[in-house]
């Protein structure tokens, strides 16, 4: 079915709930996109990120709507006209049509977007500029709108025209308070999307700046500003978040969560020095940030610290600290843990990850057990790449060799169990692998290895003529 | 059979039995089937074949809506220890295959959905590149086309057992000793492992009671007669060999008319002229694949019309008798069109033996993954060049017989089907009032829409009156009519989303609960229980009254006392459901309650039905409340008015408080245009007019003609013309024209579309509800008139401008019906596919959407 | 190829809905190209792909005709490891057959759901006349257990008992292999080698396994480990 479709799709008569086998017997070669909700949702809440340039009151209006609260803001974009020029052309170069509209409650705004984008309705204005839209514009629901246009009332002065009584009998109370809130008698508060921090402090540049001087410096004056306000109130930050509004629009974040509330603006400082340097991609200043906004968004009361008392809690700690030391010289690849996979593939049965990221998984990590009194079925340890060894001659189809020649050493077989034949995921991609036959060996000398054969017998070796050929043999690991 | 066949018609069940079993001597003195079989001349071989040495088959058809009470029958008479459905194997078809092993290989939803979106249906074998590429992906992807690739190896597995339509066995001794039998998702049905190859394989009895819509129509047309016009017809007291019916059928007049009112077949009927019942039978086979496929059709028309000789193919002197195929095909003027002789050639010119044709027919029909057609096909043609036939005749025969497999049509199935034509057409014609009334009746069912049905009753004199709340009823009915025929009420059915009860359900269900009833008490051994219960409510209370109510009177119940329990649970149950099944009959409740005393205002009928307010919606969308004087748009500004459904308790306090006047001005009078497109929108026709007739002036200055004058007297003429889009059709047959019928206010318009138009007009072909057509005329010698398309407009968007551009997004026009074929399997259409770029489309998408008004 | 003296019992159709990975007719098929003597389909308590076996052995393409063994797995809701049943004549097939319809219809208590079959060990031994049993055991077994069900099955009116002996490929077969010696030493029954054969040519196990993801609702990557061991009439029909 058609979720959403382009301009050009819907002058070819494409709508949207059309089955697409139907839209595709229209228009064979139409370009079709899964549609992807959370991906839109993605964009909508970027440019959602976009528009707290703007206002910090920025509300999602789903599917594909926003509200921006910008009482007491427009002034500083050069008044409503200017913000809303500013915005539409902005977003326009971002490459997204746009139809946006201001007013004095947001159903009204909502409702001129639908009809006349770029409209600025004076407060007092809104019935009368709404006045000749069809009624589908208020976005009722398909129910209310074919009611009203049913009655004939076609357009929504047609519907204000009925006194509110009659409506609300009919199309219930929240429709009536829905029209009531387009024509501007009261309003419906918008939802922010995010909270507004507890502390914010935000600092715009006619110039924009670009060095990370100048970034540090004006995080350095935010950081004291913050903390002066904080202090007032014997609130220390457990979470802080620094906005860099770059000219072009892109808005980064960073936050810093911290294990105790932050109280001095030279913790803030490192803390967002250090997170700034460690950034897998640098902050990109582009042509320069026009903005930068600090912000508490968690804080707590500061008490004074109680050291724990039961010292086990803080063991994880002291081994996250030993790694973290290790790794610090010789780097945190090489300290690793192992961790099970759910695997049957030998080889990939274990994974070893780094320990600093991995180490609480690894200690949670379940191992398959053992089963009583049965043999271990496999080595302890695995050799990094089977080793190939030379087999005279195995019992066929599936039997062991009788002997073999590993690392220029000849070896006899004296006792054998297997096979254990293990099958390869063929639905992975890295080639087309063999089934493999495992056993466990004893030689005479009382070695035991794991070795296996790499292919059945006639049906999956090849030469380089598609003859079959016989598999070659491996040994896999040693038992203790 | 005859047995079954007896209690059905006990019932007033309408049977006929079809194929080569039931259209025998034995069968039609047993009353099975009404075909004379001395009329047909029938091959006996595939009744009683020596070399199937098995019991006939015998399927015989009775009334779709009431099929279920003779399968009931077959089980209580002959005991699930002897009688069992048999199975179908449903297997692994390209979309659910794809689906599962998607899923199976960690493939996102929306991946396999786009991989099943791709196969249009379930005749496609596998999916192919294009397909895959069709829905955006990437055939090369190596976990896609490892998708596919296991999904085709997937396809054709069975997944599951289910019951198959009617099919039964029935076993002398204890049935369970030759086959496991299991339950059925239904309730009474048991069914057993094995399906109908399985069946025939060993040879095992089978009875096939299958369904057919038609029979339940001609029923209920049957019944109307009776009811108000006193006369009892049964089929077999139709008057037969009536000229009128076929000067009828001559004309192309088969609206609604048993298998013959198709596009194709019209187009046939007045290039066949039919005037005997033999004819009829013809017309059925030959619109057919087969026929279709072994090019038959035109070389049997010319010599039928005597451009052609008639002559019979022969093998050379020294290879026999010259008039062998003579036998075979002196019917059928020498053009073999029925299955069994396509069997018969084979045999005599190809010299099989029987048993190899036979097998010839099922490599065809059954196992055709194994792939033994090859080995028939080089024999058949090859024995009969060596006898010397001509290796073309050989060849087509040989296609005609590949045709059979799939879509066999043996000329005792068609004669079965023909009874029926002729029947159903002697109803069109003697009586269209009872005709269109049942066929309202028994929609869904054939090719056409309740606006074409009642449109082509309207055109042969039949009054066809608006449902209205004081004289519908649930079903379409006759009422006294001012002419020569009755007049046609509609019923509240033709609402879509209104709630009634089907008669044939309910008398069903009937049967099923009385009969559980007697088996309950029967085991507990309790004595009835006549209890003095209290009513179950006051819905039920005025139920008593009316004999039709499912759960009757109250007082009549007998209910079973099981062990030591406690029987007000089960009578509470039992109340709950007639409650809750009283409710959902909100036609009967209309009916009861006027039979109280006529409806005077909206309130008061609200008031004295009790229905849920969305019924009342319904019905003032409907416009069904003019009896009261109130048209469609006062009547739902009244209904909106009334207040919410409440519960039970509180509905009397509720209605009882008047509502205080609103002395409102007036709302704006619905103009015409807008009733006719809401009563499309709401019962998908209308009485009032035809959408089309709005936009005539228009049409006119720019020089459209209207549909009705697409005739043979404009032979070559270059025309415009426009209409609404009732049904595209691409029959496989007809190497990828498309046909489109269109319909104005003045009649329809048959449109071809050659492929290559079809190209450039792809998207106005498919997408369009109202066309505009460039093309010219031409008709065939038999007067069959086409419009040759040669552009196309999409004019949809007048359509919906017509009601004020205020109609929101539903169509004042169902879209037409259904492809019949797939469009998009053109291979052309995969040249100039472009390459996929992805490119995401919320890059492209409108912000805030705008697409309420265009 | 020399004909080897083995017959293919308890062979897996894709009857026994989405754990056999071939078709009955491949079977035949397969048998004749391998000089299989004798192949013995046994669906999970199913006789539904019977039919297409026994048909396919008119098909002129299988040149060798294997014997047919028609019979049924039988999985039971109780726990006891599934038995293979072959009915040895007509009277006893019959018997098979109303055991199934048991299994699917129920009694007069309960009613079963289409589709489904309950089907307890002492239903197996009410009908069990003139049958020829097979145990078949799983990778790891309570051998008490087994030696019950073995005495059992012995005890009924069967007609014959095995217990049914295949290479399940973990690795520790032999000792396996000797335990099912000494149970069947222990029972008195004799050992019969089956593969428990599920698809009918090695190419078909990405399928099998496809299968297994549908029945298990489950993914090929999340359930790869559970995914056991190749088999095929392939690699039987040299051993």
């Amino acid at each position: 079915m058609i979720h959403a479709l382009d301009e050009a799709a819907e002058r070819l008569g494409l709508y949207i709930g059309q089955p697409l086998a139907n839209a595709r017997a229209m228009c064979p070669d139409l370009k079709v996109f899964d549609a992807d909700v959370a991906a839109d949702a993605k964009t909508l809440s970027d440019i959602a990120d976009w528009c707290d340039r703007f206002t910090p009151l920025v509300a999602l209006d789903v599917p594909h709507g926003l509200f921006l609260d910008i009482t007491g803001c427009a002034h500083l974009f050069g008044g409503e006209a200017a913000l809303l020029r500013t915005l539409v052309r902005a977003l326009d170069r971002q490459g997204f049509a746009v139809s946006a509209a201001i007013a004095g409650t947001s159903v009204c705004a909502r409702t001129l977007t639908r009809q006349a984008t770029g409209t600025i309705v004076a407060d007092g204005g809104e019935a009368a500029a709404i006045d000749q839209f069809p009624v589908s514009a208020l976005g009722a629901g398909e129910a209310i709108t074919t009611g009203l246009r049913r009655a004939g009332l076609k357009t929504i002065g047609d519907v204000a025209s009925r006194s509110s009584h009659e409506i609300t009998a009919r199309f219930g109370a929240r429709f009536s308070t829905l029209l009531a809130h387009a024509l501007g008698q009261g309003d419906a508060p918008i939802n922010p999307r995010k909270p507004l921090p507890d502390y914010i402090v935000e600092k715009r540049f006619a110039e924009p700046i670009a060095t990370d001087t100048m970034i540090a410096m004006t995080l350095s004056r935010l950081a004291d500003t913050l903390i002066a306000s904080m202090e007032k109130q014997g609130k220390g930050a457990r979470r802080l978040e620094a906005a860099f509004f770059r000219t072009d629009g892109v808005v980064r974040a960073i936050t810093v969560e911290t294990g105790r509330p932050v109280t001095r603006s030279a913790v803030i400082d490192r803390l967002f020095r250090e997170r700034l340097d460690a950034l897998a991609d640098p902050l990109d200043p582009g042509f320069g940030f026009d903005m930068v906004r600090l912000s508490a968004s968690r804080t707590e009361i500061v008490v004074q610290e109680q050291r724990d008392l039961d010292a086990h809690v803080h063991d994880n700690d002291e081994i996250a600290a030993l790694i973290d030391r290790i790794a610090a010289r010789i780097g945190g690849k090489r300290v690793v843990v192992h961790l099970p996979q759910d695997t049957h593939i030998p080889e990939r049965a274990v994974w070893s990850a780094p320990a600093q990221h991995h180490l609480a998984a690894a200690m949670q990590a379940e191992w398959p057990v053992r089963t009583e009194s049965e043999p271990p079925l496999r080595p302890l340890r695995l050799f990094d790449k089977p080793e190939p060894i030379k087999v005279p001659f195995a019992t066929v189809p599936d039997g062991p060799p009788h002997q073999f020649t590993w690392r220029r050493a000849l070896h006899a077989v004296v006792r054998v169990e297997g096979p254990e034949r293990i099958a390869m995921e063929w639905w992975q991609q890295d080639g087309k692998q063999l089934t493999r036959d495992y056993f466990r060996i004893e030689d005479a000398e009382g070695l035991r290895f794991w070795i296996f054969r790499d292919g059945l017998y006639e049906g999956e070796t090849f030469d380089g003529e598609g003859k079959p050929v016989s598999p070659n043999w491996y040994v896999h690991g040693l038992f203790a | 059979m005859h047995d079954i066949v007896h209690y059905a018609r006990s019932q007033n069940i309408l049977c006929q039995g079809r194929g080569s079993a039931a259209n025998s001597a034995v069968c039609y003195v047993l009353g099975i089937t009404s075909v004379d079989p001395t009329k047909v001349d029938l091959l006996f071989e595939r009744f009683i074949s020596k070399e199937r040495l098995e019991p006939p088959d015998i399927d015989v058809d009775f009334e779709h809506s009431r099929r279920e009470e003779v399968m009931q029958y077959v089980y209580r008479r002959y005991g699930r220890h002897r009688a069992a459905i048999i199975a179908t194997v449903i297997h692994y078809r390209p979309r659910s295959a794809i689906r599962d092993v998607g899923k199976a290989l960690g493939l996102t939803e929306d991946v396999t959905a786009a991989l099943a979106d791709t196969v249009w249906g379930s005749w496609g074998k596998g999916l192919n590149d294009m397909q895959v590429r069709q829905a955006g992906l990437d055939p090369n992807n190596p976990m896609i086309n490892l998708a596919v690739e296991l999904a085709t190896e997937l396809i054709e597995f069975p997944r599951h057992l289910s019951q198959h339509v009617g099919g039964y066995v029935l076993t002398q001794d204890r049935l369970d000793t030759y086959v496991p039998i299991g339950n059925a998702a239904m309730d009474d049905r048991t069914f057993i492992e094995w399906d109908k190859d399985d069946v025939d394989a060993l040879h095992m009895m089978k009875v096939d009671v299958l369904a057919l819509g038609m029979l339940t129509c001609i029923r209920k047309c049957f019944d109307l007669i009776d009811r108000h016009k006193g006369e009892r017809f049964v089929l077999a007291s139709v008057p037969q060999d009536d000229p009128e019916v076929y000067d009828m059928l001559c004309r192309g007049e088969s609206l609604g008319v048993f298998q013959v009112e198709s596009r194709a077949q019209m187009n046939m009927l007045p290039r066949l002229k039919p005037r005997t019942f033999y004819d009829l039978v013809i017309e059925v086979a030959i619109v057919r694949p087969g026929p279709i496929q072994g090019d038959m059709v035109h070389p049997y028309l010319r010599r039928r019309n005597g451009l052609e000789k008639v002559s019979y193919p022969s093998p050379s002197p020294e290879h026999g008798d010259k008039d062998e195929l003579y036998k075979v095909l002196h019917k059928t003027l020498g053009v073999p069109l029925f299955q069994e002789q396509a069997m018969r050639i084979a045999i005599e010119a190809a010299h099989f033996t029987s048993e190899e044709a036979n097998g010839l027919r099922r490599s065809m029909a059954t196992f055709r993954n194994v792939g033994t057609i090859g080995q028939y096909e080089e024999k058949l043609i090859g024995n009969m060049v060596a006898r010397g036939y001509d290796p073309n005749f050989a060849k087509s025969c040989f296609d005609q017989i590949k045709g059979f497999g799939s879509y066999g049509f043996p000329e005792s199935h068609a004669a079965s089907f023909a009874q029926l034509v002729y029947i159903s057409s002697w109803l069109k014609h003697y009586h269209p009032d009872a005709f269109c009334c049942g066929l309202l009746n028994s929609q869904p069912m054939g090719f056409y829409a309740p606006a074409q049905i009642v449109g082509d009753a309207r055109k042969n004199g039949v009054e066809v009156r608006d449902i209205d709340v004081s004289y519908s009823f649930a079903q379409n009915t006759l009422e006294q009519g001012s002419g020569k025929y009755c007049a046609v009420r509609l019923g509240f059915r033709q609402i879509d989303g209104f709630h009634w009860l089907d008669e044939d359900e309910e008398r069903l269900k009937r049967g099923q609960q009385l009969r559980k009833r007697s088996v309950d008490e029967h085991e507990s051994g309790a004595h009835k229980w006549l209890g003095s219960l209290p009513p179950c409510g006051g819905e039920l209370e005025r139920g008593v009254s009316h004999d039709q109510r499912p759960c009757g009177s109250p007082l009549s119940l007998t209910l079973p006392r099981k062990g030591g329990g406690n029987p007000s649970t089960s009578r509470a149950a039992l109340d709950q459901m007639c409650i809750e099944e009283a409710e959902l009959d909100w036609a009967d409740r209309i009916v009861a309650a006027r039979n109280r005393h006529p409806f005077t205002s909206l309130e008061d009928f609200a008031r004295d039905t009790g229905l849920p307010k969305r019924a009342l919606i319904l019905l003032a969308d409907a416009d069904a409340f003019r009896s009261l004087g109130l048209d469609r748009r006062e009547a739902l500004w009244q209904v909106r008015r009334l207040p919410d459904d409440v519960p039970l308790p509180l509905f009397e306090a509720a209605t009882a408080r008047e509502q205080p006047d609103e002395h409102a001005k007036p709302l704006p009078v619905m103009p015409r245009a807008e009733q006719v497109v809401a009563d499309y929108q709401t019962i998908r026709l209308s009485l009032k007019g035809h959408p089309m007739e709005f936009l005539r002036e228009m049409f006119s200055r720019e020089r459209i003609v209207a549909c009705k004058d697409i005739s043979h007297e404009n032979e070559r003429r270059r025309v415009r013309c426009a209409g609404v889009v009732l049904v595209r059709q691409r029959p496989g047959s007809a190497s990828g024209v498309v046909f489109m019928t269109l319909e104005d206010e003045t009649g329809i318009a048959n449109v071809v579309v050659w492929p290559k138009i079809m190209e450039q007009y792809r998207k106005e072909v498919m997408g369009a509800r109202l066309i505009l057509v460039e093309g010219y005329i031409q008709s065939s010698p038999e007067k069959v008139t086409h419009l040759i398309a040669q552009r196309m407009i999409d004019r949809s968007h007048d359509l919906i401008g017509l009601a004020n551009d205020a109609l929101g997004r539903k169509h004042p026009v169902p879209a037409g019906a259904t492809v019949v074929e797939p469009l998009n399997e053109d291979p052309r259409a995969l040249a100039d596919m472009p390459a996929q770029k992805i490119r995401h489309p919320r890059n492209v998408r409108i912000l805030p959407p705008s697409r309420d008004f265009h | 190829m020399t004909t080897p003296a083995y017959a293919e019992i308890g062979i897996t159709t894709n009857f026994s809905f989405l754990r056999g990975g071939s078709d009955p007719r491949a079977y035949v098929h397969q048998a004749s190209i391998l000089g299989i003597p004798a192949i013995g389909i046994a669906d999970h308590n199913t006789l539904a792909g019977v039919v297409r076996a026994y048909k396919e052995l008119d098909n002129d393409k299988v040149l060798h005709k294997p014997k047919l063994l028609i019979g049924a797995r039988i999985v039971f809701v109780d726990g006891t490891p599934d038995v293979l049943v072959y009915p040895r004549d007509r009277a006893a097939y019959g018997r098979l057959c109303q055991l199934l319809t048991r299994g699917k219809r129920g009694d007069d208590i309960t009613r079963i759901e289409k589709g489904e079959c309950h089907l307890a060990f002492a239903d197996l031994l009410e009908f069990s006349e003139g049958q020829l049993l097979v145990l078949t055991l799983p990778h790891r077994f309570d051998p008490a257990q087994a030696l019950d069900v073995l005495a059992k099955l012995k005890g009924s009116r069967a007609a014959g008992v095995w217990l049914a002996a295949s290479l399940v490929y973990r690795g520790d077969d032999r000792r396996r292999l000797a335990r099912l010696d000494d149970l069947a030493t222990t029972a008195k029954v004799p050992l019969l080698a089956t593969n428990e054969v599920l698809y009918h040519h090695p190419g078909r196990r990405p399928l099998q396994d496809v299968l297994t993801c549908i029945r298990e609702k489950s993914t090929i990557d999340a359930i790869g480990r559970n995914i056991s061991a190749a088999r095929s009439t392939t690699s039987c029909a040299r051993r």
